[in-house]
């Protein structure tokens, strides 16, 4: 057994990137592509913080992702507010059948 | 201290308006809904035009400040003073318009947040930076398209929220990458890369692919461009028009900054950048492409003109993405000078379609253009100039715009250049389609119903200084494509 290195770190981030994605592109339930998103956001978060301890030494990295965790906690609440605000008009959350605006 | 103070001024200005927006709404009784929004006009008006004035008074400066995070020079300052001349129009445009007269003082908070974001884009030298601003502006973005309950403002601003979160998640992994590959999250440690070769060029492409997922979500490129019709169409018709230029350029001033930072010099020479080694142009012109024939196709069948207009607005982006390939001087300045005549031809439209919005229940239908020639012939003519000055057609400012990016495109004649230049005539072509079809509404089919359109003399007194600016502009352009040029200094 090899000690766990970046590459570990890299390949955890890029399966969470992937499976955010896929859960963006193939869920229909809006929150859960709010939390989709949310796996990308963490994703990123894990190959700042790996490059930052593993290959440059600087804390530029560690900074870059507590804003991230910042900004999504911001997002996550606007995103939570307007999927209220849908299930009141539309009593449902369900994203393809969110179809008034195509022609 | 105070010296060092004076260059952030402009957005210090900013936050102290919502501050004391925010401080003074707790003296006003709750019911005075009018005390609170007359407050909430006046100071975001006080605070952007007091902003302008000072970038205006400091507009010659070249600095980096707190730690080369931001830099402050010539061109960032005139992305700014183009930022919040539009916000100083969207506020009057707000607090007139029927559609949004009723938004209640947080909803100004949230424009003046959008405007220090985008601002914070317009002169970040880190990636850090870039990332902060575009949230800053898409965040409350999300606020602002949702804002009105009914009609479809809820499901444009989920689709936003949506579209908007994925495609800045892909930008920050694109971001990890690069600062994996560089060690640092300037910009300029970026430019200066000299460990390039072949066995991390791959690693390149796709930060620099997953970068474009933030950059082209932005400027709404294809294929990151479904969010913007929806939006558009959704969104209350003031901030539709706001949104259509307002971050747009936001975007195009990021896009600039990441692209071109230390690779111009005083002189005007070009050095070389590491993305210089990364094939990234051909990416850039395959989006520019896509974008072009996306948004002039897509146009053509809509019968919804808010909805039309946000395909034209992709198809405008497309030209100035096309001019993005060439890396000098002229191509910075066509698209400065591109954006600062697609404000006025554009929040124009914008305004008259809204006008017609309000005399026909809500409804932007094509169908409620009809006959608006005999109906109201100073909107009618101006209407038309906006949509000849989209076309392209001289001797409105559309044309000279056109002009200059083409120019500015084929400056370096290369296949990718050419090509470009080729594919936006014919899509210029294409293009005059749709905008002839409004025009074709106004004066040559009868109206089906009586219903007159007018409107306050505020508005007319807008649109028509609007007209004329599109008309002057187009004659006589030479002192603002001197002012810009002069600005293009990295």
């Amino acid at each position: 057994m090899s000690a766990i290195g970046l590459n570990h770190f890299l390949i955890l981030a890029t399966t969470l990137f992937g499976l955010g994605i896929f859960i963006i592109s193939t869920r229909k339930n809006v929150i859960a592509i709010l939390m989709g998103i949310e796996l990308v956001l963490n994703s990123a978060n894990i190959n700042f913080v790996a490059f930052s301890r593993y290959s440059n030494g600087n804390i530029d990295g560690h900074i870059f992702s507590i804003f991230v965790i910042i900004l999504a906690a911001a997002e996550t609440v606007v995103g939570m507010a307007i999927v209220l605000m849908l299930f009141r008009r539309y009593k449902h959350v369900n994203a393809t059948d969110l179809d008034n605006l195509k022609q | 201290m105070a010296s060092y103070m004076m260059n952030y001024i402009p957005e210090l200005i900013l936050i102290i308006g919502i501050a004391l927006m925010v401080l003074f709404s707790l003296f006003i009784d709750n019911n005075d809904e009018n005390k609170e929004r007359l407050l909430a006009i006046s100071i975001s008006t006080m605070a952007i035009v007091g902003s302008i004035f000072v970038l205006i008074m400091n507009s010659n400066k070249h600095v980096e400040i707190f730690s080369n995070f931001l830099t402050i020079d010539p061109l960032a300052t005139i992305f700014k003073i183009l930022f919040l001349s539009v916000a100083l129009v969207s506020v009057w445009f707000f607090a007139r318009s029927k559609e949004t007269n009723q938004f209640a003082l947080d909803f100004y908070v949230q424009v003046l947040t959008v405007l220090i974001g985008m601002m914070l884009m317009a002169s970040a030298n880190n990636m850090l930076g870039l990332y902060l601003g575009l949230e800053m502006v898409s965040i409350p973005s999300y606020l602002m398209t949702g804002w009105k309950r009914s009609n479809n403002g809820p499901e444009a601003a989920i689709k936003y929220t949506i579209y908007g979160g994925a495609a800045s998640g892909v930008m920050i992994f694109g971001m990890s990458l690069i600062y994996g590959l560089v060690g640092n999250l300037s910009l300029s440690s970026i430019a200066n890369y000299t460990h390039f070769n072949s066995s991390n060029k791959a690693l390149w492409i796709i930060s620099i692919l997953f970068l474009f997922a933030g950059f082209g979500y932005k400027v709404a490129a294809a294929p990151f461009h479904h969010w913007s019709p929806d939006v558009y169409q959704g969104a209350t018709t003031p901030v539709t028009a706001f949104f259509s230029v307002a971050p747009k350029a936001a975007g195009f001033a990021m896009i600039i900054r990441f692209f071109y930072k230390n690779t111009i010099t005083t002189s005007g020479e070009t050095v070389t950048h590491v993305l210089n080694q990364v094939p990234w142009t051909l990416l850039v012109a395959i989006i520019a492409v896509i974008t072009m024939f996306i948004g002039n196709l897509s146009a053509i069948k809509q019968t919804s003109l808010k909805r039309m207009l946000a395909y034209s607005s992709i198809a405008h982006a497309g030209y100035m993405i096309s001019v993005i390939t060439v890396s000098s001087k002229m191509a910075i300045t066509s698209i400065l000078f591109y954006l600062v005549i697609y404000l006025f031809m554009n929040i124009g439209a914008f305004i008259i379609v809204s006008i017609v919005m309000e005399n026909n229940n809500g409804s932007d239908d094509i169908k409620h253009f009809n006959g608006f020639g005999s109906k109201n012939a100073l909107l009618a003519i101006i209407m038309a100039f906006f949509m000849f000055s989209l076309m392209g057609v001289p001797p409105f400012a559309g044309f000279i715009g056109k002009v200059y990016l083409f120019t500015a495109l084929l400056e370096n004649i290369t296949a990718i250049t050419v090509t470009l230049a080729v594919i936006a005539i014919i899509n210029s072509a294409i293009s005059v389609y749709y905008y002839a079809r409004v025009i074709k509404a106004m004066y040559l089919t009868e109206s089906t119903n009586d219903s007159t359109i007018d409107t306050t003399i505020d508005f007319k007194s807008i649109l028509f200084i609007f007209a004329i600016i599109i008309f002057v502009l187009g004659v006589y352009w030479a002192p603002l494509f001197n002012l810009l040029n002069k600005a293009v200094v990295m």
